[in-house]
């Protein structure tokens, strides 16, 4: 569905250099800090900036070669944009109904019924949360092969969240073959939908790998000194200094539970291997 | 295309009062004894600077990035904006021209029919100028720098024209542009205003193409 090849680019002293691939029927997430790459990634899959190099193939075709046939095919929802403020959401729907050979006009407007979107508000007078939720009813409106979404719940409260969120299962319930491409700061939000994860750091793919991996296998070691000095070394990731001594994490937690007795081994979390993986030294 | 016209139709619908405003003005200015060519230039060249506006509603918020994930092509986005453009201005120039009938029919003034056709002719024809220029301008520079730089490249060719007119054409041989005749400066000048939109939209692409959202 989207292959991103040993894509560079470089942004004064930024630097992206990322291979990611989403599968179809797989939801992937791109996790990192603000500023770690993601929505330059995004931006370079859907051909918003050029590269220095490397190859995107999205749809099975070169990104430069795609035409507005395929991009029917996308849905996307961007952070930092959206349509023009001046319209409303029945534009909107004008709009989208001239572009979209599959749009379902029914459906959408059912969905902005539903989650209180007025038909004849211009959109500038939209909180940030009927924002979002315009973005996500309009990426789902024209049965899109590949969402791509950028921060969809971003700056959102908890109750609006869980409702885009079951939007989004909604959508993801009823086709098998379609993939999203899904980023967010929020932990929570990626490990309820994606089945694996990429983390970005300062532009590098940091680790990609399953997310029921991630929460059963990963684990945070909480070591002193003397513990950390006899542990065998082959699992473990990154470490970080503490007051305590040292946090570790490690890919094979099982491992450490079963072979020190006594240890504190605690169950992996996304945030854990974000901050670990990003801010921890290498072993 | 089509969606894209819509988008703009839309925006357009949404300054009503700034249209009904300018049909007023219009009004006023054709019953208080305005030139009716001034009247209509005037309608016609406001409609095609709505155009040029809809490039800015368009960037306004990063919206350029969110347009793009969209079934929009860069070099199809610059077409509908010449598209709209002439069209905006067609329809400037048909309300004006239904506005100017209407006071010639009512107040029955001392204007010549070949005059004031001449007039509405050239109306569209300064707005599908404006348009050629003000474009890629708009596209390339944003609304803010585009007014500067157009301000000194329309100085700097008045400039040009001005010197060209008092050193340059007293010493031309007037006799072959008399040969040319009528239907052949009328050949040349469609040839020149082709070649300038023509010209026009394909820098206008380029420019798009480049840009980096």
């Amino acid at each position: 569905m989207l292959k991103l090849t040993e894509v560079k680019k470089q942004y004064g002293r930024f630097a992206l250099d990322c291979s990611l691939t989403v599968y179809p029927g797989r939801v992937t997430g791109l996790i990192g800090r603000n500023g770690a790459g993601k929505s330059t990634t995004f931006k370079a899959a859907l051909g918003l900036i050029s590269t220095d190099s490397g190859t995107i193939e999205v749809l099975g075709k070169p990104q430069t070669a795609l035409t507005p046939q395929d991009k029917e095919k996308l849905g996307v929802v961007l952070s930092d944009s959206g349509f023009s403020e001046y319209l409303t959401v029945r534009d909107v729907a004008a709009v989208m109904r001239r572009m979209f050979a599959k749009y379902d006009d029914a459906k959408f407007r059912e969905e902005c019924r539903r989650f209180g979107l007025p038909e004849k508000k211009k959109i500038k007078e939209f909180s940030t949360g009927m924002r979002a939720k315009l973005k996500l009813i309009a990426a789902m409106s024209h049965e899109a092969k590949l969402l791509i979404l950028d921060e969809p719940t971003s700056g959102l409260d908890v109750v609006a969240r869980d409702e885009l969120l079951e939007l989004l299962q909604e959508y993801l319930a009823g086709c098998d073959d379609n993939a999203v491409l899904m980023s967010s700061h929020i932990s929570g939000d990626l490990e309820k939908f994606c089945d694996d994860l990429y983390l970005i750091s300062d532009g590098k793919i940091l680790l990609h790998e399953e997310t029921d991996v991630i929460l059963s296998r990963y684990g945070l070691i909480k070591a002193d000194e003397e513990q950390c000095a006899v542990l065998d070394k082959t699992y473990l990731l990154k470490k970080k200094k503490e007051s305590f001594g040292y946090s570790l994490l490690t890919d094979q937690r099982q491992f450490y539970l079963d072979n020190y007795p006594g240890l504190a081994v605690e169950k992996g979390s996304i945030d854990e291997v974000i901050r670990m993986m990003t801010a921890g030294l290498d072993i | 295309m089509k969606g894209l016209l819509m988008k703009d139709f839309k925006l357009l619908a949404g300054q009503k009062q700034y249209f009904i405003s300018i049909f007023l003005v219009a009004a006023l200015l054709l019953f208080s004894g305005q030139h009716i060519s001034f009247v209509l230039t005037y309608m016609t060249m406001l409609c095609v600077f709505f155009t040029i506006s809809t490039v800015s509603y368009d960037e306004h918020n990063n919206g350029y990035a969110f347009l793009f994930t969209l079934p929009v092509s860069r070099r199809g986005y610059v077409v509908e904006k010449y598209l709209f453009g002439l069209l905006a201005g067609c329809i400037g120039w048909a309300a004006s021209m239904c506005m100017a009938l209407g006071f010639i029919l009512m107040r029955n003034p001392d204007v010549e029919s070949g005059e004031w056709i001449a007039g509405a002719l050239s109306a569209l024809l300064t707005a599908g100028f404006m348009l050629s220029f003000a474009l890629p301008m708009q596209l390339k520079f944003g609304a803010e720098k585009s007014r500067i730089i157009s301000l000194i490249f329309v100085a700097a060719a008045f400039g040009f024209f001005a010197v060209a007119a008092k050193v340059v054409i007293p010493h031309w041989d007037m006799q072959w542009m008399q040969a040319i005749g009528t239907g052949g400066w009328l050949a040349l000048g469609s040839v020149f205003y082709a070649a300038l939109l023509l010209g026009s939209v394909l820098i206008s692409i380029r420019i798009m193409e480049k840009k980096q959202f």
